[in-house]
């Protein structure tokens, strides 16, 4: 949920609450104040009958002010208690033909010695229409603060908020090995600014771990290419002695083995370490079939060693814009591994366009596919890869914007790469 | 036959001086760039071996004096710099050949003698032992002047241990002189058993001595 969805959240349920809750209370406390008033009134108009009574001397009299004030109510020869009531009730209205609420006063009143009841009654419908009118308003208000309040939170967010928002932005878009550093817009609110600082601050000690690692790889194989050079070369000496006896000559062909894996081993890191540093940018025009055949023609030998069989697809007009070097990796990794795995007298299938490649394997299903990829994986120790090389197809394939996808079927590996983008 | 060899890692010019003496070659040594402008302001030089990253100077600058002499012919760029840019630079500027460290002695070995071979037997370009002739241009091998018939790989073969003879050429200099940079990636060095083996059957049946003799555990030696 958005921050601002939220805070708006909370306010509407608070006003909705505050609406519901106080609107009856509203209702029945103005009713009540009115109904107040109603009764003062109706005393009032007691008094005044009061005041009237002496006057009315005659019969006829009396019958006038009744034709006069239909308000007033006398009746003679009831049953009347001493005391005066007042209660709400409906009655039937002549004049507008119609049931109408009423406040009503009963007292009892002598007239010409005679004990009389006295009904005053004053109408409640203007009372009723009163409170709706004061209660619609009041909804009307509570509405028009909510809808006000939805506005502005809108534009808050838009214009207070829009630095937060760009800041995010610009963290989802940083990329640690490809930005040098990230550009944070300033602020005029405090908090953003104090936020920018810490990102810029982080994001900085980041890349520059990351750099340092980055070029403690390339460092590190590089310095080590000397001195395994320098092994390598003194063995092939020690080699070249003329008093070599069988037993010392396999010593030296074994430590001349270990030598070359390390070696091996540490051309492939500072391979990937430059794969990582993009230090492979030329581009240019390359037939996909023929790359193909280089490596074919390269390890025919070892193809017919195991009795391989290849069918390749490839389009004779495959050509795609990448780098020479990059390809040439990419297709010699794809297919070393292909043959290192294989099943002895299998097929390996090779298919390609300038879209995409495929090479396809016999072998065993993977216990662990997902960790295919992962740099020094094996599936078991007896293999005899490093475990880089098809790290480096997908540091290749991340780096140039291929899709790198790998899966099992039919008791075959599948290794597709497609180009593109 | 006199070979410059500009390179400043003292233990690695100390290996490839004692390996190409082997070939009667006279080696001389310059361990910086200063060192080896002066040797080369004296000296002509039959192969030049160029070391592109120099403690005073870029190899490529020598190469480029060079080229302003004239004094191109036979040299051969070594570096650890394993980039593609210093390749091309190099090759432009008229470099014969290209080896990027880490080399095998053996590879070295071959290149230096195509260079020479190339610089001095200009027009005539065959290699003899014995009674094997190889034409390096028809890319043919003979023996007592009857062509055998062999394969690419074969022929490749042949022509790197005649060019290292007398000395042991390792299972894995073969496969990377064979196979390129990646053969090495599978260690399985039967195929090189294989070819070895129709190779030596060939020479032997086109009555050849075999002069190609199994150093166990290491690799190869080719000897009279």
């Amino acid at each position: 949920m958005k921050l601002l969805s939220r805070t708006v959240q909370n306010y509407v349920i608070f006003s909705a609450l505050l609406l519901i809750i106080s609107t009856p209370v509203f209702y029945f406390s103005i009713q009540r104040l009115f109904v107040h008033e109603l009764d003062k009134e109706l005393i009032s108009h007691k008094s005044e009958f009061y005041q009237i009574i002496p006057l009315l001397k005659t019969e006829s009299e009396l019958e006038f002010f009744r034709l006069m004030n239909d308000e007033f109510i006398l009746r003679e020869g009831q049953p009347i208690s001493r005391k005066d009531s007042i209660y709400s009730a409906t009655l039937y209205n002549e004049k507008e033909d119609d049931m109408q609420a009423y406040r009503i006063l009963n007292t009892r009143v002598e007239i010409h010695g005679k004990p009389h009841l006295l009904q005053i009654r004053e109408s409640l419908v203007s009372t009723k229409d009163l409170v709706t009118a004061i209660v619609a308003i009041q909804v009307f208000l509570i509405s028009i603060l909510l809808a006000g309040l939805a506005i502005i939170n809108r534009k808050l967010s838009k214009t207070v908020w829009g630095p937060f928002y760009l800041i995010l932005d610009r963290l989802k878009r940083y990329q640690i090995d490809r930005d040098t550093s990230i550009d944070l817009p300033r602020s005029s609110t405090a908090e953003f600014r104090d936020l920018s600082a810490a990102i810029t601050q982080l994001v900085e000690r980041n890349r520059e771990a990351f750099q340092n690692q980055k070029e403690f790889t390339e460092n590190a194989s590089h310095e080590l290419q000397t001195p395994l050079a320098v092994c390598r070369t003194k063995l092939e000496l020690l080699a070249q002695t003329k008093e070599l006896t069988e037993q010392q000559a396999e010593l030296v062909g074994s430590l001349f083995h270990g030598v070359e894996r390390i070696s091996r081993l540490n051309k492939n890191l500072l391979l990937l370490s430059r794969i990582e540093n993009r230090q492979f940018l030329e581009i240019e025009e390359i037939d996909l079939l023929s790359v193909a055949n280089k490596y074919l023609d390269l390890y025919r030998s070892h193809l017919q060693d195991k009795g391989l069989q290849v069918k390749c697809s490839i389009d004779e007009h495959a050509t795609l814009k990448a780098n020479a070097v990059l390809l040439d990796v990419l297709m010699s990794n794809l297919i070393t591994n292909a043959v290192r795995y294989s099943f002895e007298g299998s097929t390996i299938i090779l298919e390609g366009t300038r879209d995409y490649m495929l090479v396809s394997n016999s072998g065993e299903p993977l216990k662990n596919p997902e960790k295919i990829f992962e740099r020094f994986h094996r599936e078991s120790r007896i293999e005899v890869g490093n475990g880089l090389g098809l790290s480096i197809v997908k540091k290749i394939c991340e780096v140039k914007g291929y899709q790198l996808t790998y899966h099992y079927r039919d008791s075959m590996h599948h290794f597709k790469i497609t180009f593109g983008g | 036959m006199k070979i410059l060899i500009v390179e400043d890692e003292r233990e690695l010019v100390k290996s490839i001086v004692q390996y190409l003496r082997h070939e009667s070659y006279i080696c001389e040594v310059a361990y910086t760039a200063a060192d080896a402008e002066e040797k080369l302001l004296i000296h002509d030089y039959d192969c030049i071996l160029l070391d592109i990253t120099l403690p005073d100077g870029n190899g490529l600058v020598i190469l480029e004096k060079l080229k302003k002499a004239g004094k191109l012919e036979g040299v051969i760029i070594i570096s650890a710099k394993n980039s593609i840019d210093d390749k091309i630079k190099g090759l432009n500027l008229g470099a014969d050949d290209y080896l990027p460290k880490p080399f095998h002695l053996a590879e070295l070995g071959a290149r230096v003698s195509a260079v020479i071979r190339r610089k001095r037997f200009e027009g005539n370009n065959t290699l003899s032992f014995h009674e094997i002739t190889v034409d390096l241009l028809g890319k043919t091998v003979s023996v007592g002047g009857k062509v055998v018939d062999l394969t690419r790989k074969e022929y490749d073969l042949l022509l790197f241990v005649i060019s290292n003879k007398n000395r042991v050429v390792t299972k894995n200099a073969i496969a990377e002189h064979l196979s390129g940079d990646d053969a090495d990636a599978f260690d399985n060095f039967d195929f090189i058993y294989a070819h070895m083996k129709n190779l030596k059957k060939k020479l032997v049946e086109a009555n050849c001595p075999d002069y190609i003799r199994t150093v166990y555990g290491l690799g190869y030696k080719f000897e009279a």
